[in-house]
């Protein structure tokens, strides 16, 4: 490891553990890399005896002064406070998990509504005459629609868990004089590998391209540009 | 050595090197790597720990070439921590040692 990856990974993990002062510390570091480096050892040589960044970032967490950070509220007190918190924070939780299973519920229906479309079905005659290649078409756009949405339920679903834990830290750290870590907003670089943002995007990008295919096909088709009125789906 | 109980002598010997004469963060560092064996950049948290409980203080000194340097000093806090602590370590040393010495081969 050199200078730099030593560096920036240490002020990652102690932006991570919420230490103050961040380039006070790194100064410290770099000073140690500089005046080791007068000497003529390499960058790779220094940063090998170094302790680890990870390992030094909870050595300064645990070095923070219990009594700087969090004033000494009384503990029947603070539990009493903490308690109406919880409460409003229980019922912000129902109603984000309401949000999950709404949009779940919906990424499911429109899965199953693209199969009746691919398959011609119609079971209880609520899909108003089309032409099939119209059916494939919209089937098309519905199940771009449902990747969509089934991908953010996914991330609505690990953003809300995250924030939970965000905050049953927080309330634990209010129990605990804040020894432990502060716990970061944004959920671990899973998010990231599977790149839910690049494929969100090609799936919004499918479910306007597809309808708006199938709209002009269906109206040049129907000779209209009301093609429902040509068809009566409202009579 | 366990590390946890070398954490709580280091402070004694960070306190002890400091009583007397300023000291640049480095070669604090240096000092005490001569003398255990604990992984370098391990000493800056516990001095910054020092510091937030008023042990030492810091301030920066200029130099004709390079940066500044930061000097760690002790305070009054930090001179009576070090008497009260000196001595409780050197009775307990001295307790540890009537007890084991009587066992001991070498």
């Amino acid at each position: 490891m050199d200078k730099k990856t030593y560096l920036t990974i240490l002020r990652n993990e102690l932006k991570k553990v919420g230490v103050a002062e961040i380039d006070d510390i790194i100064n410290e570091y770099t000073d140690h890399f500089d005046s080791k480096q007068k000497l003529g050892k390499t960058e790779e040589e220094i940063a090998n005896k170094l302790a680890s960044p990870e390992y030094i970032a909870k050595e300064y967490a645990q070095s923070i002064d219990p009594k700087n950070t969090n004033p000494n509220y009384g503990k029947i007190t603070m539990t009493i406070g903490l308690g109406f918190i919880d409460i409003i924070m229980v019922m912000i939780l129902i109603v984000l998990i309401g949000w999950v299973i709404v949009l779940g519920v919906f990424s499911i229906t429109l899965i199953v509504l693209s199969f009746l479309l691919f398959t011609n079905l119609n079971i209880v005659e609520l899909i108003p005459y089309l032409p099939y290649y119209g059916k494939v078409l919209i089937g098309l756009s519905t199940l771009s629609l449902s990747v969509l949405s089934g991908l953010g339920t996914i991330y609505s679903f690990i953003y809300i868990k995250q924030w939970t834990k965000v905050y049953l830290r927080w309330h634990k750290n209010m129990l605990n004089n804040g020894i432990y870590p502060k716990l970061s907003l944004n959920p671990e670089k899973v998010v990231d590998k599977i790149n839910l943002r690049l494929l969100m995007m090609i799936s919004l990008i499918l479910f306007g391209s597809f309808l708006i295919i199938t709209m002009i096909l269906l109206m040049i088709d129907a000779n209209a540009f009301e093609f429902w009125h040509e068809w009566n789906w409202f009579q | 050595m366990d590390i946890q109980y070398k954490k709580g002598v280091l402070k004694l010997c960070l306190l002890s090197l400091l009583y007397n004469n300023d000291w640049y963060g480095y070669d604090i560092s240096e000092a005490l790597s001569k003398i255990t064996e604990i992984s370098d950049g391990t000493v800056y948290p516990i001095l910054r720990k020092m510091k937030t409980e008023g042990l030492v203080n810091t301030y920066l000194s200029e130099k004709s070439n390079g940066p500044p340097r930061k000097y760690y000093t002790i305070t009054t806090l930090g001179k009576e921590e070090f008497q009260k602590q000196a001595k409780e370590w050197l009775d307990f040393s001295e307790a540890v040692k009537n007890l084991i010495k009587e066992n001991y081969d070498g």
